[in-house]
């Protein structure tokens, strides 16, 4: 969930990194939080989201399109952010949140 | 330095006044849990509301005067307090609630504290069966509540969480009321399964379930009683109809707007 001086929710784009294949894409954006320097908790997890898939479940929520746009910052250059206009914050989790699978999360720490 | 008899007595302990309703000590029966009893009160002879007390002019003052007591010493709430009134008070009801004038107590029932009045001679009877949980005001005592009314994985989650706001400055703490809401939530909905648990930005308790379909309801427990709360019957992605509610509501009527999707848990 956005806090309240957030404006959009970070992502990072995988595609940018023109990885092999998604372990590898994912393997990269381990490596950016590690440069960040960001704390990441030994249970932390990434979710792996189909931008289409995304956008219709955002939609669902707010009922407009979200503008997702490339954001990128000098450590963080795959950095994205979902720009989902003034929906209710819990709606639009759930939505986001019923399109993760088993099979599309992965450790944030292997 | 001696001390004489007189200065000796002037420092014992002025004893309590007893008010006739006593917090239940670690005892648990039907369908109420009381914690272990608060250091603000001691045991005290158990008040058994008599007919006499509702009868006459005079009668009626002492009664404005001693719920008045009750409600400024904490000891009960203006709920629990109006509902031994309307099971009791009989005709006198209504004009004693006017001169009590409820809504300047309000403040106190924020303390939730609900005590059990029980029978004198033991067990409590058919009318005070409704549901009683005396829950202190501290995130331990919540939580031990939660344990031991059959909640122990949630309860597991929250000593994680609370421990993770601990240790990482940034994370707000745990609110008091928010997890206080969503412990009588899950305490007075025992059907309902354990949920997956969380702390928002603001430290408000987070709760959530999800279906066999990937569909998600989740609740976050907010000040003032309110309950913000959203639910998916699938996934967008799915290509099937998406039911889907959200919004903030009173516990009840919550409750209620998510009543399609509680009864698929």
């Amino acid at each position: 969930m956005l806090k309240q001086d957030e404006e959009y929710l970070s992502v990072n784009w995988l595609e940018y990194f023109n990885a092999p294949d998604l372990t590898a894409a994912v393997e990269r954006i381990r490596e950016t939080f590690r440069n960040k320097r960001y704390q990441v908790r030994r249970n932390a997890r990434f979710t792996v989201l189909n931008v289409e898939a995304a956008k219709h479940a955002i939609h669902g929520a707010t009922k407009t399109m979200p503008a997702i746009k490339h954001l990128p910052s000098r450590n963080d250059p795959s950095h994205a952010g979902i720009f989902a206009g003034t929906a209710e914050n819990l709606a639009l989790a759930v939505q986001l949140a019923a399109l993760v699978t088993p099979e599309n999360v992965h450790a944030a720490i292997p | 330095m001696s001390m004489n008899a007189d200065t000796m007595a002037m420092k014992q302990e002025k004893p309590r006044k007893r008010t006739g309703i006593q917090p239940l000590e670690g005892t648990s029966y039907g369908d109420g849990i009381v914690l272990g009893k608060t250091e603000r009160y001691r045991p005290v002879k158990e008040w058994k509301p008599s007919a006499r007390l509702f009868e006459g002019n005079r009668k009626q003052d002492d009664m404005v005067k001693f719920f008045t007591k009750l409600l400024k010493a904490g000891e009960v709430t203006v709920s629990t307090l109006k509902r031994m009134l309307k099971e009791h008070g009989g005709e006198n009801v209504s004009l004693i609630q006017r001169r009590l004038n409820w809504f300047s107590w309000g403040r106190y029932d924020k303390h939730n504290w609900h005590l059990t009045v029980k029978q004198v001679n033991g067990k409590p009877s058919q009318a005070d069966k409704v549901r009683f949980h005396q829950i202190e005001d501290t995130h331990e005592a919540i939580i031990a509540v939660l344990r031991r009314s059959g909640r122990g994985d949630v309860a597991d989650r929250l000593v994680y969480l609370r421990c993770l706001a601990r240790e990482d400055p940034d994370e707000a703490p745990m609110d008091l009321d928010s997890l206080r809401a969503m412990a009588h939530l899950l305490m007075s909905e025992r059907q309902l399964p354990n949920p997956r648990t969380s702390v928002t930005s603001d430290g408000f308790v987070h709760i959530e379930w999800r279906f066999p379909t990937n569909g998600i309801l989740a609740m976050v427990f907010l000040p003032s009683d309110l309950i913000q709360f959203a639910a998916v019957s699938v996934p967008a992605n799915q290509g099937t109809e998406q039911l889907t509610v959200n919004g903030k509501l009173p516990r009840d009527r919550a409750l209620a707007a998510v009543r399609q999707f509680t009864s698929s848990l």
